[in-house]
Order: structure tokens, then sequence, then C-alpha cells
């Protein structure tokens, strides 16, 4: 871990200045992260939860689309953030990794250590190599149309295909009790959640065939699409969240300094108020 | 005016200290409470749900459990029986009618695997329409996986009412968890061997959260390896060159980043697509369930009214019964909630007598209560082309602690049940009753 780069000696920094804004690195960015992994956990398991549970609600229609409206609210507002504050195409990776993280967490300690499901049916479905594709094209385009157009556009798709090598054998036909289904239905079957009975399962069940009833295609195609709105949404959010704010504090008297009155005590932008759009 | 300002201000700094001193110890003791004992709550609610609803909607009768009690993992438990639903004119209006129902199992989580699963011997893999004023049998095999005490409930689910539940059996499983375990052959030629559904293909999956997660650091190292935070936002504000803030081997490594997870991307999906030759869509949509034959039953019989006496915790039940068949019938059982008030077998007498004493035989003891009897005392047989009025009693604090007392406080008073009468050869008829629910305090 480097103290010293181009960037802190284009500022001048001194060297205590360097080893302190080091020091600060490794206590917040830990702390960063987990905490917004905790957060992003809670949000995608609130919205896109029982598909990313269970291996029978992984189908080919809702679980593509649901996933990446919920993924690219939480990721591609700390993309934002991270873009505009600090310049770092990051933000994705970061929520990615916290989220799957702590979903290996719950999963383990909460799915199959407390109500002892197996593994094999609540494994979590990983969003790592959408999250460094969208972030790669954020850095080379640097620009956040680009990004929305070529790589929250792909979100879906990269999330099926990095993940179809761990959902493929549980889509290969098994007979049960005479009747054909996949083996993720039968894990479903076998390992029953007491409050979700099998009609429960919001999956794909029936639909237009039209476009050749390519339905992985048509739900990463309109996953897509909805990505990219949600994605500028977003980003567009994260902007306010970027501009410091702060209020005088009240208890400055308390500290040697002054009483505030009535007009110190509103809200006001910090110095360095940044763009809400893209940062130049 | 300054100074009062100030005096407040004082004082609620005052109040802030104490509040967080407060909050400090309230967070102590709520950590420390994390640290106790905790015991294992046994039930899962069967007792909760409203006794209106548990009385009047599905029935559960003539239901055993083979193999349950003392077990190891790996042993089977069979919950077989039949299921009622009353006709549409005393389904419950706050539930849906049965159009999707699905057989499964109450008990705490996955600690049980289900084997089988059949409503009227239709497997019962998907769920099923399902009618109301129709009799269905069902079977249900449950393979014990983890060691403890389990209470096993057989259940159905209909949509748009949730779950009705059925009566319970104990098992005391013991012995390790993954002593057994779920096995078969998948695949179009059944190629592929499962020794473990339980930890079925956990090595791809370990496999691909792991690269993936190592593609994520590395992404992550390359930036966060150098001054991260403070200095680039300072640079960022300060409006520092651009190329230093992303430089050209950033952008060489992400170049090449996004290459290798473009390449195992796709690589993945493709390998994966040429190793299983066949993939299925998860499989789901309505199995079609036919009822049981109606049974031949000559008797015609009316609940007229049901009052719930409080302090004896005693539930009568008038009946107006004419039997319309050719031969004589004794009322021998009560059943509601799967609870079973039988009478004295012997009171029956015969074939009757020992038809009831084998219906009930294996049933769980704290479901059966042999207190039913005739509040006038006639226990009779009701003759063919007689009608009587019957007024069942059953008293017993069953009804306490089943939670079927609260009726008294119920929005529906009504009770429900299933009574069974018996001919002098044995020969059993079963009856649908409901009649709205009067209290009596005294």
């Amino acid at each position: 871990m480097a103290y010293s780069d181009a960037i802190t000696q284009e500022l001048n920094m001194s060297k205590t200045e360097e080893q302190t804004y080091r020091l600060f690195d490794m206590i917040v960015i830990p702390i960063v992260v987990i905490v917004l992994g905790a957060a992003f956990h809670l949000h995608y398991m609130l919205t896109a939860g029982d598909w990313d549970f269970w291996v029978d609600w992984k189908d080919r229609l809702y679980w593509p689309l649901i996933s990446s409206v919920s993924f690219v609210i939480f990721a591609g507002a700390v993309q934002g953030l991270l873009w505009k504050l600090i310049r770092m195409p990051i933000g994705m990776t970061v929520a990615a990794i916290g989220l799957v993280a702590m979903e290996w967490a719950s999963r383990y300690v909460n799915f199959y250590m407390w109500a002892y499901f197996p593994l094999s049916e609540v494994w979590p479905a990983t969003w790592i190599a959408a999250a460094i594709f969208v972030d790669c094209i954020l850095m080379i385009t640097g620009s956040f149309l680009m990004t929305a157009l070529f790589g929250a556009f792909f979100l879906p798709t990269i999330f099926v295909l990095s993940n179809y090598p761990m959902l493929a054998p549980f889509r290969i036909p098994v007979e049960v009790m005479g009747t054909e289904v996949t083996v993720a239905d039968w894990v479903g079957f076998t390992f029953q959640r007491g409050g979700s009975p099998e009609y429960l399962r919001i999956i794909e069940s029936a639909g237009m065939r039209v476009l050749g009833a390519e339905t992985w295609f048509i739900s990463c195609l309109f996953g897509g699409f909805l990505s990219i709105f949600i994605y500028m949404m977003w980003w567009g959010i994260s902007g306010v969240a970027a501009r410091p704010y702060s209020r005088v504090n009240p208890f400055a008297a308390y500290m040697g300094g002054d009483e505030p009155d009535d007009k110190d005590d509103k809200i006001t932008v910090d110095a360095y108020p940044l763009p809400i759009g893209n940062a130049k | 005016m300054m100074k009062d300002i100030r005096n407040t201000v004082q004082a609620s700094a005052m109040s802030v200290g104490h509040q967080s001193r407060f909050a400090l110890l309230m967070m102590a003791a709520i950590t420390l409470m994390t640290f106790l004992p905790a015991d294992m709550a046994w039930g899962h609610g069967e007792r909760m749900h409203s006794p209106a609803l548990r009385m009047r909607s599905i029935q559960f009768y003539d239901v055993t459990w083979t193999g349950a009690g003392d077990m190891k993992v790996g042993d089977q438990v069979t919950m077989e029986g039949k299921i009622y639903f009353p006709g549409k004119e005393y389904w419950p209006n706050t539930m849906k009618a049965p159009d999707v129902g699905y057989l499964q199992t109450s008990g705490p989580a996955a600690v049980f695997a289900k084997v089988e699963s059949y409503i009227s011997e239709t497997p019962m893999v998907q769920s099923g329409g399902l009618k109301l004023g129709s009799t269905y049998s069902f079977k249900v095999v449950m393979q014990a996986r983890v060691p403890g005490k389990w209470h096993m409930h057989p259940t159905v689910q209909l949509t748009g009412s949730g779950p009705i539940v059925g009566p319970g059996e104990w098992t005391n499983v013991t012995g390790a968890m993954g002593d057994a375990s779920i096995s078969g052959e998948a695949g179009r030629d059944k190629e592929v061997i499962i020794d473990d559904l339980g930890t079925y293909s956990l090595d791809v999956i370990f496999g691909w959260h792991t690269v993936w997660f190592v593609m994520g650091f590395i992404w992550l190292l390359w930036w966060v390896k150098r001054p991260t935070l403070l200095p680039r936002y300072r640079a960022v504000q300060e409006g520092v060159d651009k190329d230093l803030l992303i430089t050209k081997a950033d952008k060489r490594v992400g170049i090449t980043v996004l290459l290798v997870t473009v390449v195992l991307v796709i690589g993945g999906a493709l390998n994966a697509d040429s190793t299983h030759n066949t993939v299925l869509p998860l499989q789901t949509g309505n199995v079609p369930l036919e009822p049981l034959p109606l049974e031949n039953s000559q008797l015609v019989v009316k609940g007229l009214k049901s009052i719930y006496n409080v302090p004896k915790r005693a539930m009568s039940l008038e009946m107006r019964v004419t039997n319309n068949g050719d031969q004589p019938v004794t009322v021998g059982e009560f059943a509601t909630a799967g609870i079973r008030f039988v009478m004295d077998p012997a009171t029956l007498g015969g074939a009757a007598g020992d038809a009831l004493a084998k219906s009930i035989d294996g049933y769980p003891k704290e479901y059966i209560r042999d207190v039913l009897t005739v509040e006038d005392g006639n226990t009779s047989a009701i003759l063919p082309g007689e009608t009587r009025v019957v007024n069942l009693v059953a008293a017993d604090a069953v009804w306490e602690i089943q939670n079927l007392s609260e009726i008294v406080l119920s929005p529906v008073r009504r009770a429900g049940g299933l009574v069974f009468f018996f001919a002098e050869d044995g020969t059993r008829y079963r009856q649908y009753i409901d009649a709205a629910t009067d209290v009596a305090y005294n």
C-alpha cells in the first residue's frame, strides 16, 4: 500500500499528511464496504429476496428482470457517488462484493445453520462480474451516459451469463414420483419452505411465444432497457448525496466558539459544491 | 433574554448528557441480553389460527402416522389420511375458494426432507386445483434430516388463504445431520448421479463465486493500493489534471480486467451449455386433482345451534338427524380442528363399537377425548325413518388447550365439524355440520 503517488505530489502534501490520509483510508474503507454491504443486502433482500434465496425461484423471466432493477438502484448510486467524489470507477464492484459477501454470511448462518436449508437450495447469485463490467465501461468512457447505454444495459445479460454455470446443473431434468421436473424444482420440493408453497413462486408460467420463445433474451433485453433509466435516475440522486451539507454547531459556545444566532440555524451547502451531473 | 436562552441550552445539554448515559446503559444491557440462553421454540403457531377458521374449513380425519416416534436420521414417517372441504354454503367467506392448493407439512423448517406427497394418488410436486364439498385422500412421506424433537403436521396450503394445519404427531430424531441423504439420477439419460441433493453441485457454486470474488478484489486492490479517499477528493475539488486521476496504466488494467471478465463470463456460460445437453425451464402449473367418490349416506343432518359453556369448558351441539337409510345408526364421534371427541365404544357396543375403537387406534392421545355424551342420555340408535334432535356435549379442557375456546371472542361465532355415525354392522357415515355458537357463562 503506497503512501504517496502522483496525486499527493501534485497537491504538495507533506509526508505527515500523506500518512494521516492513508491511515484514514485503512480505517474508513473497510467500514464503508461493510456498512454499504449490509445496507445493500437489506435493500436487495427486500426487493428481490425470494428470487435470490431459492434455487427454484431463479427463473428465466422474473429473476433477471427484478434482480437487475433492484441491483442497479443501489449499485448505480454508489458508483455515481464514488465517481463524483473521488473519481474512482469501483463503486459498483464495491457494492457487489459487499452484497454477495453479506448474502453468503446470511445464507450460511441464517438459512443453513439456523433453519437447516441446504446450501444447494439457498446459494446466492453473483453480481461481481456484472459490476466489474459496468465499472470498466465507466472508466474507459468516462461518461455516465455511455455507461448507462453500454454498461447498465448489459447488466442483466452479464448477470445471467455469469450465473449460468452455477445454475445449469439445477436445470437438468429429473423424474420425481413419475413427473419430470428440473433438479431445482426437486430441491424446492424436498427441502420445503413452511410458509412458501409451490404455487407462491412468481416464476415464468406462460407468456407470448414471440421472438422464438427466447425468454432469457427477452427478459435480459427488457431488464437492460429498464436498468438504463433506473441507473440514470440513481446516478442523479447520488449527486445530491455527493454535495456536503452542514449546519452550524449548536454547541459551539461550549467549545470556545460563538453562540449561533437564528440566522445560522439553517442548513447550507459547504464549499466544494459539485455539479449534479457528470463532473469534469 | 440571552441568559434565558443560554440556561435553556445548558439545561438541554445536561439532559443530553443524562440521555447519553442512559442510552449507553441500555446498549450494554441489550448486548448482554443476547448472551442469555434461549430455549427452543417447539410450537409453530398451529393453535393460533382463528377457531372459526379451524373448525369450519378443511377437516382432516383418519390421519395416521407410520414410523413417527423414536427415529434415526434417514428414517421415514408416512402421514396418510383424508381431507374434507365443506361445501360452498359453509366455506368461510374470509377464505378464497381452494382453486389452487399444495400439500406439505408444518414443522420447524427443513428438519425433514419431503420424499413423496400425493393428493388422491396424484403426485404433488406441483400445486393442484381442489373443489369445495369434496373429499380427498392424502399421503406424505418425510425423511428425518436433523436430530431433535419435532412436531409434524400435514398441511394444505391454499392460494389466497394460506396454510390450514392438520393434527400433528411428535417425532424424536436421533443421530447426526448428514447420516443420510436424498439421492437420485438426473439428466436426459440419467447420466448424472446425485449422491446428496443437499450438497449437489456445491463445488461448482463455490468455485465460480471464488473466481468472481478474486476478480473483484483484484479490481479494487488496483485502485485502493494508492492513496484513496481524501487525496483524491481534494484532487477532484481542486481540478488537478484528470490524467492523474485516471492514468494510462489504469486504462490498460481496466481494459484487461474487462476482457478477462467478458471471456470468463461467455466461456463459462458456453461451457455450461455444452456440458448439460438438456436444460429445462422451472416446471410449474396446476395438476388436476380428482376427489374421492361420494359416500352413500342416507342420513340428513342439520346443525341447529351450538353453545360454548365457558366455566364448564363444554361445547354442546344441537342437530336434527333424519335416518333415510335401512339400518339404525348411532352417533359415535364429533371431530373438529383435528380434535376427536368420541363416545365410549362400549356405549355403541358390537361391531359399531369395534369400528369406533379401531378408528381411533394410534391417533395422538393429545387429540383424542372420550368425553362425548348426549345431553338427555338417549344413546339409542336412530331408527330408519326416524327424525331426532340430538344434543351432543363435548366437555373437556382441550377446548382451552387448543385455543378453540377463543370462539367466545371471535368475530365469527360459528362452530363446524364432522359427526360420525355408526351402523350396527360397523359401517361408518360421515356428516358435516355447521351451527351458530352462543356463549354461556354459568
